[in-house]
């Protein structure tokens, strides 16, 4: 909604030029454009966030000498009126290898940094590998569990080579509920969810709940407190909160060929 | 242990403001040696803010503790000027007379071990400060007769010299 | 006095009536009592000092005043004597008798506490003739030595807030001019020309008509200490900086974020404040003028990237330290998304001064980039080691030869680190360079915020280069990848190559990983973080290759490269290093040859410190070292066997 408000500008990329809302992420745009730049600590249901450094990209901005050009990720960078921008300059590739290369060594079990150091051209790392570790710290499942959800349940510990993520004193979190957000958007596979019967388990945050069962074919609905804050946040009709969307549909189908509308 | 009232005065002294969620976490440890969880989650209601912000808060800054720390807390400084005056060796041999390792406190909570990056008072190093007070040109002589002072433990008539 | 001021006339009065009041009796004693010099016992000086003058009886003929740092930290505690300006240098409560017979009583010296020049060992009876003060240009520092820093009087007894009186009667206008022609270049530092910043902060839209300054008092480059001992010997000058700035600028509130290392800066500083308050120079219609602006200190919780304006910010916020990208600038949208101008201490303090005597007599020190003076922390190993200040544009060598005294011990010279953590190591070949923002940075380092750390053949290259990636890793953020992983990798590349298990191909890895930390990271900790790195493989490349190609250290400093062993034809047999080694190397008796057992040996280097006959070595490939010979008593047990 916010974009709608702001002005059009043009602005150039890898010689070709493009509309976009001043003042929004130039990376949104750059994909929208159908150009590959990799990223994985971005996107749009949060802020951006700068962590990964994978969307780097090179830009001269309106008034500087055609010459200079500032490295930057695209993510956190604003459209300007008369923006230039360079995807895949040799400066820019040449940063983006070296960047997977220490993803590489971060998470190389991680398919998704596989897939995206090789289409770059890295097979290989040369710095020392990290086993059994997927988490990349891009931050997203605390992003959106704050920023979405609102359940505020993990956070970043500590800094440095030594930072991690994950909930409060590292151990199951009274804050969570078990939405699943966190998993939907991990872009590794690194928060992994077990759900068995009415039992979910988170099992990185190691925080077990319960799914309220549908009262009609008994398959889980919700967590019992998912359930809990949608009952807050959303004033409906008791009986939608403990029907499985499957059921939902068939009841609302039955209701339209008994009454002939909703 | 810290009272209600004793935390309320803390808390009323910033504000109650959540902008200011550093500065209360440094005066309840300046009270307690350290972060008690129990206090934090109280903080936490009393602000109505989440346990994880304040729980990243304690332990993004070093100076915050999340364990409870010795009697006396022994500070090295392993700033440049120190490093390259011999800190590296000092922690060495606290390390070995207290049997920690640096971040860490002793079993009987008699003495906790931590370093920092720069006390700034570069021109005495190595520095070592117990108990908030500063040694400054400290010698690995010196050092023994501080730490087996703090042990308890008598110095021999050869340390003294 | 009227409290609280309202006119530049009643501040005059109180300044003559604190003058009166501060009077000087006949004798003034002016004892440091920095952080530094309580390190080394000054408060126990003081003590004994004040019962001697008590018992004696000469209390109201002589005063004892604890004032800031002298910046000569080595030699303290230390004292300067008013009249006479004799200075006495590392003293101890015993020498105070001898001190108030000599030179209160009988007007004379006491010769053995005087200064002795290094080398020629000539004594030096006044301060200001003593080279490391001689050297100088004392202006941000001309007060520290003098005033009692818990004391407002005494800083209006000697000027002070003239500059804001003249300041509050100056359009703020024209007092930006004045700053931007004085070309007052950040302290902290970036360099970065103050006036510009506070120019784009003034004229950022401000809707709420809130705007703010900032003092960044979190001094973190290891080395540094310059900041502290501003505030801690004359904190009303910053304040007043920034009551003054706040008016150019059209400031509401101002804050001094100072680092949680530093309690005794916190402390002066909030009685300063609080002084202040009450004399009517913070708060509402600040000297009766339509400025209302006051401060607050946040203290930091022991972040070194709490130094980057971003994170500092954040961290006043209620947020961790973390850096936001900066494509616009905080002097526009800062701290709350406002306006914000932030600068370091020394820039602050040397407001005031500017505003009082000119952009003109500023600009006539230092050269035409750079004008002014900069305080160093000199330290290392120079003979004199502390605080200085000095015009920009002295040279190098200058600062570490005439103002430092040289090497300590008569060794050589090997390099000189500037900037901190985000500078480089300079060497021999460089010390005809100007110390000024541009020189540095154009050499591979930068000024920084002041940190000299003077290196000698002790220290080795190789290990500068891994603590401070360590440091840095350490502190970083850990946001992003490039600073988190690329220091992590850098620092366990360098663990190998000073272990001896370095190869040719990590030394081209580890420009590589500096290139991408260096150009794709978020902020300036990790843009300026593979300097160190880059400077050391740079001007001391051949360390490099011996530690990576013949597994040697020069420097005898990295443990699986040196080996200690005891000289068997020195050796007495005293016994003190097997009493001492913590693992029990070493054998031996009394009248025995002892033998360290290299398979026991974790290279703590005690047996080599505590050795008084100079017989134990340390060596590496074909370098060698012996320990000090002290004593001289004892025969070595082999010369009589």
């Amino acid at each position: 909604m916010e974009a709608m408000k702001k002005k059009p500008v043009l602005i150039t990329v890898d010689g070709r030029q493009i509309e976009a809302p001043e003042e929004t992420n130039l990376l949104s745009h750059l994909l929208d454009a159908g150009l590959d730049i990799p990223n994985l600590c971005y996107h749009e249901a949060v802020r951006p966030y700068g962590a990964c450094r994978l969307c780097l990209v090179e830009v001269n901005q309106k008034g500087w000498k055609p010459e200079w050009r500032k490295l930057t990720t695209s993510c956190n960078f604003p459209v300007l009126d008369g923006l230039t921008v360079y995807t895949d300059s040799d400066k820019v590739l040449r940063h983006r290898r070296l960047v997977a290369e220490l993803l590489l060594a971060r998470a190389p079990e991680a398919g998704v940094v596989r897939d995206i150091a090789a289409k770059l051209g890295v097979e290989d790392t040369r710095v020392r590998m990290q086993k059994g570790e997927m988490c990349i710290l891009c931050g997203l499942c605390a992003r959106v569990c704050a920023e979405v959800i609102g359940a505020n349940a993990l956070t970043f510990r500590g800094r440095g080579g030594r930072k991690d993520i994950g909930t409060a004193f590292v151990e199951a979190s009274e804050s969570c509920i078990g939405c699943g957000a966190c998993e939907a958007v991990c872009p590794t596979g690194a928060v992994r969810i077990e759900d068995r019967g009415l039992k979910r388990t988170l099992v990185r945050w190691s925080t077990e709940h319960e799914f309220v069962p549908c009262r009609v074919c008994g398959k889980p609905v919700g967590t019992r407190r998912q359930i809990e804050m949608l009952r807050e946040k959303i004033r409906i009709e008791e009986d939608i909160f403990v029907t499985c969307p499957d059921c939902k549909r068939q009841r609302y189908a039955e209701q339209i060929v008994a009454e002939g509308h909703m | 242990m810290m009272s209600q009232a004793q935390l309320d005065s803390i808390l009323r002294r910033h504000g109650y403001s959540d902008a200011n969620l550093l500065g209360i976490l440094q005066d309840i440890q300046d009270r307690e040696n350290w972060l008690p969880r129990n206090a934090l989650e109280n903080v936490a209601t009393r602000l109505d803010v989440p346990i994880t912000r304040i729980y990243r808060l304690a332990t993004f800054f070093r100076s915050l503790s999340l364990e409870p720390r010795g009697k006396h807390v022994c500070v090295v400084c392993i700033g440049t000027t120190c490093h390259v005056r011999g800190a590296p060796k000092l922690v060495d041999r606290i390390e070995l007379e207290m049997g920690i390792k640096a971040g860490e406190t002793t079993k009987d909570m008699l003495f906790t071990l931590e370093t920092v990056g720069c006390v700034g008072a570069c021109a005495m190093g190595p520095l070592v400060v117990i108990d908030k007070k500063y040694h400054g040109n400290m010698t690995m002589d010196g050092l023994t007769r501080l730490v087996k002072g703090i042990k308890g433990t008598p110095v021999t008539a050869e340390e003294e010299e | 006095m009227q409290l609280p001021i309202r006119t530049h006339d009643q501040l005059l009065d109180a300044a003559s009536e604190a003058r009166k009041r501060k009077a000087p009796p006949e004798h003034v004693i002016y004892l440091c009592a920095g952080t530094g010099c309580r390190a080394s016992g000054a408060m126990d000086l003081a003590g004994a000092m004040k019962a001697e003058i008590e018992a004696k009886g000469l209390g109201n003929r002589v005063l004892v005043k604890l004032t800031g740092c002298h910046g000569f930290c080595e030699k303290g505690p230390l004292v300067v004597h008013h009249p006479s300006g004799v200075f006495y240098q590392t003293l101890k409560p015993g020498d105070v008798k001898d001190i108030l017979e000599t030179t209160i009583d009988r007007g004379d010296v006491v010769e053995r506490l005087l200064y002795r020049r290094p080398g020629t060992g000539e004594i030096v009876r006044l301060e200001k003739d003593i080279p490391f003060y001689a050297n100088q240009k004392r202006i941000v520092f001309d007060l520290n030595g003098r005033i009692d820093p818990f004391d407002i009087d005494d800083y209006l007894a000697h000027g002070g807030y003239v500059a804001l009186a003249k300041a509050l009667a100056t359009e703020p206008g024209k007092l930006l001019e004045e700053v931007k022609k004085a070309n007052l270049r950040g302290r902290g530092g970036g360099g970065f020309p103050a006036g510009r910043k506070w120019e784009e902060c003034r004229s950022a839209p401000a809707p709420e008509g809130i705007r703010y300054v900032i003092c960044n008092a979190d001094e973190g480059d290891p080395g540094a200490f310059m900041d502290r001992s501003v505030i801690e010997g004359n904190p009303h000058r910053v304040i007043e900086g920034m009551v003054i700035g706040a008016w150019t600028i059209g400031a509401t509130d101002g804050y001094v974020y100072i680092r949680h290392e530093y309690p005794l800066a916190v402390e002066t500083l909030a009685k300063a404040i609080e002084e202040a308050r009450r004399y009517g120079l913070l708060g509402s219609d600040i000297l009766g003028s339509s400025l209302s602006f006051d401060i607050r200190i946040n203290r930091g919780g022991g972040a070194f990237v709490c130094g980057e304006s971003t994170a500092l910010m954040a961290s006043i916020e209620g947020e961790v330290g973390e850096p936001r990208a900066k494509h616009i600038h905080t002097a526009v949208q800062g701290l709350y998304n406002r306006p914000t101008n932030l600068n370091n201490v020394e820039t602050w303090a040397n407001v005031p001064l500017i505003v009082e005597r000119g952009a003109g007599w500023f600009t006539s020190i230092g050269t035409k980039g750079s004008s002014g003076t900069k305080i160093f922390s000199l330290v290392g190993k120079v003979a004199n080691t502390g605080l200085v200040e000095v015009p920009m544009g002295i040279s190098l060598r200058s600062l570490i030869y005439d103002v430092g005294g040289g090497i300590l011990g008569g060794k050589e010279f090997k390099a000189v680190q500037t900037g901190g953590p985000s500078g480089g190591a300079l060497p021999s070949s460089l010390l005809d360079l100007p110390v000024d923002f541009d020189s540095l940075t154009r050499a591979g380092s930068m000024m920084g915020s002041g940190g000299a750390i003077v290196m000698d053949e002790a220290t080795c290259m190789v290990d500068v280069a891994r603590y401070f990636t360590k440091f840095l890793e350490d502190e970083s953020c850990g946001k992003c990848v490039t600073c988190r992983e690329g220091l992590r990798q850098m620092g366990w590349i360098l663990d190998d190559v000073c272990a001896g298990k370095g190869t040719r191909g990590q030394l081209e890895l580890l420009g590589d990983l500096g290139e991408v930390v260096k150009e794709a990271s978020l902020c300036a900790l990790g843009g300026t973080a593979a300097n160190p790195l880059l400077s050391t493989i740079k001007y001391f490349g051949e360390e490099y290759e011996e530690h990576i190609g013949e597994k040697v250290c020069r420097a005898l400093v990295c443990k699986e490269l040196i080996r200690y062993e005891i000289l068997e034809d020195r050796c007495t047999a005293c016994g003190i290093c097997r009493k001492d080694c913590p693992t029990q190397a070493i054998a031996g008796a009394k009248k025995t040859v002892h033998v360290l057992d290299q398979a026991k040996c974790i290279k703590c280097g005690v047996c080599y410190d505590s050795c008084k006959y100079g017989s134990v070595s340390v060596a590496s490939g074909s370098y060698r070292r012996v320990s000090e010979q002290i004593k001289f008593k004892l025969r070595p047990v082999k010369a009589s066997a």
